[in-house]
């Protein structure tokens, strides 16, 4: 009965080994054999091995029971020590589970701002197969890079590419920066704006976009001209609650417009912002648009977004382009027009052209914030790793002991693991509570609409899910490797300071990482801030404090100019005023010259009014601004600036004067200036002087410049105000100073500036409050030697200095390894201004002087207080 | 006091008559045999884990033995405190069928 043959089967064993708990696996194989052993006497071999299985078979659901009742035992178990070092430990257990959770809390923030970065435009169905077509008009590498293209390019692509394009649509609003709408209630009241997002579109665009309407039909909405629909807000802003569709919506005080649909809530992230979308066909009225201008090739005011077919590539499309230009184009512009086709995906985060529709952002943040968020969470699992080893010191003996009592390795690691599964659990939900309280306030200084709601998001509760499992792994498993390591007799004798030295190798180690990363960071917030406040301090080359820009494109007020300018004059406030194509110091249109005889180039130009350059402060080189005593200046007078004279090749300013630039004379050279964002350089420039008749008095001049005094800031608009309603009493006044637009351009920098700042702060608290702990324990562990100390006779300053030097070196390492880092990244970032800051050493000695003095200061508070305790306290039980 | 359920009963019972011999699987087989009731050989751990943690029996495992080919096996004692909820268990039992027999008789219960 007792052979080897009654040995169960290898599978049965395997299994056995799997699906019983350790400590039983033994005894229940014995069993299984007995009964093998048995059955096989009985009813012979086969017979048994049968029974055997069946046997197994119906044992497996007492035996997962039992293992998973075992498991829970055991993860009880080990979470009640948890509780319990946490308890024993409270200040480094809280410190330790702050620092994690402002970790984990500013790594979601972040990476929920990068997501909503990431995700702009996306939402739409048909996204992969939206391109907007760009119409770069270079010579020579100058001219414009411009997002928006002619206005008949839609209607030829359509027809030169019916296999193709499947539909296409154009945003179009005269590039005009306001456009006046004007509403007549019932009760006589008039209600009228300005209003700066309003686009003509073509009636596919509910059909290439997903938007929605709340109210009317998207089929229909747009089709047939003189249709406008609005969105909520501005439905209420006009109507009050009043249903809006079927009521009339005045354009420009001449044209009558029906609302015919209410639009779906804009989503944030689209870089469409609109609030009124305003049927296409609307611009066959030549008395909207002019005839002329609705099929001229030159003026590219239209973004044009094509749909492409699907299994299209747009890649071939592009290639068939340049017979596409020859086609069409007028013959002169053969040589400089380029038309590309971008994806829609990527105009947030890639796209810096002339005209975009609005500002964008840039990808190089994206990929700083992403930095910064690994740096952070790294720097607070760093931490939790120091803390947990460093107190694992005080733990060798209830190690050892299981040990002793039978635990093997492996169930020691697991029990570590829970752990530190279970504090990161606690520090999770404490991120979570920190997500909830601080994100109105990063909502507020990004402006932007972040909402943690992993119920409505499921990619949320993923990112959440995975955040959690990899740090508590991260920071888990060599805590766990290390402190179950140690033999027990080892252990037991008490013995501990090889095993505490053994461990501070790495210890060291983490620590000077995560110092490196916190100096890294402190070296990038001072070198952001510093190139900010660069760019805000640098000398425009004009003054832009008191201009107020009026927006008039299109306005019936540009028919009397010449009275409206000699009213306000009256005015001793109102110094001077003009009129600008574009924002100056923002945005600017281009045109063709020949500054070389024979070789026209496109060159960046403003026309303007008389008065130009005092208006805006703008100093001269030579010669004169553009004045109403010369009544010729519209047609044959020009205004350079010096960067222009230099590529021209004139000697001098005055050398300049009088001669001939594209046919036209020189009467004035200004000196450079920012005329566009300071991101760019200065080039060479052409201000040109408006033609007096109304047409393109309307068209050229799209705003009027004023500089007034600022003591009496209001008063001097009221005055405007009341002037520009006695000229033209149906359309909105409206101003904005010209400083603050300005501003709005280095929104990002800005924006990054203080979000930087921010989580550069908090990753060196982190990394402090993890110091602080190391700190405390490695002074703890040395109080004998210090009661010693003090007993012969050293000084607490002394004392204080060994205690901190050691962390110290360390820090200073750290200092040593960030520096190349830092300069490597900061370079990089920095590439992307004109104008910038030169990395001077001070950045560098200033972050590594703030490190080192944090650090001292933490850890000397520490040693400070143990080498302040009596000696006899601590050697009495010697 | 206690009241055992009818399988606690039996099995406390069976570790009694087996004395010594009362291992997991002897414990199966003898069942088997008393009551007809048979338990997969995992599932016999079961009730008698339940009945350890409840302190009326007690375990042991026996270390490796020659007819167990090196595999130890677990034995199960009666406990005191087992043993005075048996004695309970008898009396309440002895109690309730403690009927005349002309009941018994007429409801044909012997």
């Amino acid at each position: 009965m007792k052979n080897l043959k009654s040995r169960i089967p290898w599978l049965g064993r395997k299994l056995l080994q799997i699906l019983v708990p350790d400590h039983q696996v033994e005894l229940i194989i014995g069993d299984f054999e007995e009964y093998l052993a048995a059955k096989m006497d009985e009813r012979g071999r086969s017979i048994a091995r049968l029974l055997f299985w069946y046997q197994l078979f119906i044992s497996t659901p007492a035996f997962v029971t039992q293992s998973i009742r075992f498991r829970v035992l055991i993860f009880r178990h080990s979470i009640q020590m948890a509780v319990r070092n946490l308890r024993r430990h409270f200040v480094h257990s809280l410190l330790n589970l702050v620092g994690l959770s402002i970790g984990i809390a500013s790594f979601l923030i972040i990476m929920l701002y990068v997501q909503d970065e990431r995700s702009f435009d996306t939402f739409h169905e048909k996204s992969d197969r939206i391109y907007r077509v760009l119409d770069f008009r270079k010579v020579n590498n100058m001219g414009e890079e411009s997002a928006s293209a002619p206005i008949p390019l839609a209607e030829r692509m359509l027809i030169d590419y019916p296999e193709e394009v499947q539909a296409a649509v154009r945003f179009f609003n005269f590039q005009a920066p306001t456009l006046a709408l004007a509403y007549q209630e019932p009760s006589g009241e008039l209600r009228q704006f300005n209003e700066p997002k309003l686009f003509f579109v073509d009636k596919e665009f509910f059909e290439v976009f997903d938007f929605g309407l709340k109210e009317g039909d998207t089929g229909s909405a747009l089709i047939g001209p003189n249709k406008i629909v609005l969105n909520a807000e501005m439905a209420a802003k006009y109507f009050d609650s009043e249903d809006p569709i079927g009521r009339i919506i005045r354009f420009e005080d001449k044209h009558d417009f029906v609302v015919s649909g209410v639009l779906d809530e804009l989503p944030s992230n689209t870089h469409l912002k609109f609030d009124f979308l305003v049927s296409f066909e609307t611009l066959d009225n030549p008395e909207v648009l002019r005839e002329g201008l609705r099929t001229r090739w030159i003026w590219n005011p239209c973004w044009t977004y094509l749909l492409l077919k699907p299994g299209v590539s747009a890649e071939s499309l592009e290639n068939q382009f340049p017979s596409f230009v020859k086609r069409h184009f007028p013959e002169s512009r053969h040589d400089r027009v380029k038309l590309y086709l971008q994806p829609l995906e990527d105009i947030h985060l890639y796209s810096d052209l002339d005209y975009e529709m609005g500002p964008n952002s840039n990808v190089i943040y994206i990929r700083i914030f992403t930095t910064i968020a690994i740096f952070i969470i790294l720097i607070s699992c760093i931490n939790f790793i120091n803390l947990v080893t460093a107190r694992a010191s005080k733990r060798y003996i209830e190690i050892g002991i299981r040990k002793v009592l039978g635990s093997n390795r492996a169930q020691l690691i697991w029990q570590l693991l829970h752990e530190s599964f279970f504090l990161s659990f606690i520090a999770l939900l404490l991120a979570l509570l920190i997500i909830w309280v601080a994100l109105p306030f990063v909502n507020e200084l990004t402006s932007k609409h972040l909402v943690l709601d992993p119920i409505q998001y499921p990619w949320m509760l993923k990112w959440l899910v995975i955040t959690y499992l990899s740090v508590s792994t991260l920071s888990g498993v060599y805590p766990a490797l290390t402190i179950s390591r140690h033999q027990p007799s080892q252990v037991i004798k008490g013995y501990l300071a090889s095993v505490g030295k053994a461990g501070s190798t790495f210890r060291k180690f983490l620590v000077v990482g995560q110092f490196g990363l916190s100096i890294v960071l402190i070296i990038g917030t001072i070198v952001a801030l510093r190139q900010f406040n660069y760019l805000q301090k640098q000398q425009l080359g004009f003054q832009p404090e008191q201009v107020v820009l009026l927006p008039t494109l299109r306005s019936l007020l540009m028919e009397r100019y010449d009275a409206f300018k000699g009213a306000l004059l009256q005015n001793p406030d109102i110094l001077s005023l003009t009129t600008v194509e574009d924002v100056p110091g923002m945005r600017h249109q281009t045109g063709g010259y020949e500054a070389i005889e024979g070789m026209e180039q496109q060159f960046p130009r403003l026309i303007v009014h008389d008065d130009f350059a005092q208006t805006l402060g703008i100093e001269m080189a030579a010669g004169r601004d553009f004045l109403s005593e010369f009544s010729t200046d519209a047609d044959d007078a020009v205004i350079i600036n010096e960067a222009m004279v230099r590529l021209v090749g004139w000697e001098s300013a005055e050398a300049a004067l009088d001669k001939l630039f594209d046919d036209e004379k020189v009467v004035g050279v200004v000196k450079d200036f920012h005329f566009s964002s300071l991101h760019n350089p200065i080039g060479p420039f052409v201000l040109e002087r408006v033609s007096d008749d109304a047409r393109s008095l309307s068209f050229s001049a799209r705003y009027i410049a004023i500089r007034v005094q600022t003591d009496r800031i209001q008063e001097t608009l009221e005055f405007i105000e009341n002037k520009w309603l006695s000229f033209v009493p149906n359309a909105p006044f409206e101003y904005s100073f010209l400083n603050n637009m300005l501003a709005t351009q280095y929104k990002g920098e800005s924006t990054l500036g203080k979000l930087v700042a921010i989580f550069c702060s908090l990753s060196i608290l982190i990394a402090c409050m993890g110091l602080y702990g190391l700190a405390s324990f490695t002074a703890r562990q040395r109080l004998k030697e210090i009661g010693i100390r003090k007993v012969m006779g050293a000084s607490v300053s002394g004392l204080v200095l060994m205690l901190s030097s050691s962390f110290l070196k360390l820090v200073g390492f750290s200092i040593l390894l960030a520096w190349p880092v830092a300069y490597l990244v900061l370079d990089e970032w920095l590439q992307e201004f004109a104008y910038r800051i030169d990395m001077n050493i001070w950045s560098f000695l200033i972050s590594g002087l703030l490190g080192l003095l944090v650090v001292f200061l933490t850890v000397s508070f520490q040693a400070l207080k143990v080498c302040l305790t009596n000696p006899v306290n601590t050697l009495r039980n010697e | 006091m206690t009241l055992l359920s009818r399988t606690e009963e039996m099995l406390l019972l069976m570790v009694c008559k087996l004395q010594d011999e009362a291992y997991g699987m002897q414990i199966r087989n003898e069942v088997k045999e008393v009551t007809g009731k048979l338990y997969s050989i995992g599932g016999i751990y079961v009730p008698l884990d339940r009945l350890v943690a409840k302190g009326f029996l007690k375990m042991e495992d026996v270390e490796a033995s020659e007819d167990r080919m090196g595999r130890p096996r677990r034995r199960f004692t009666i406990t005191a405190e087992g043993l005075s909820v048996l004695r309970e268990t008898r009396q309440m039992e002895l109690a309730m069928w403690d009927l005349p027999d002309t009941i018994l008789k007429k409801m044909k219960l012997v």
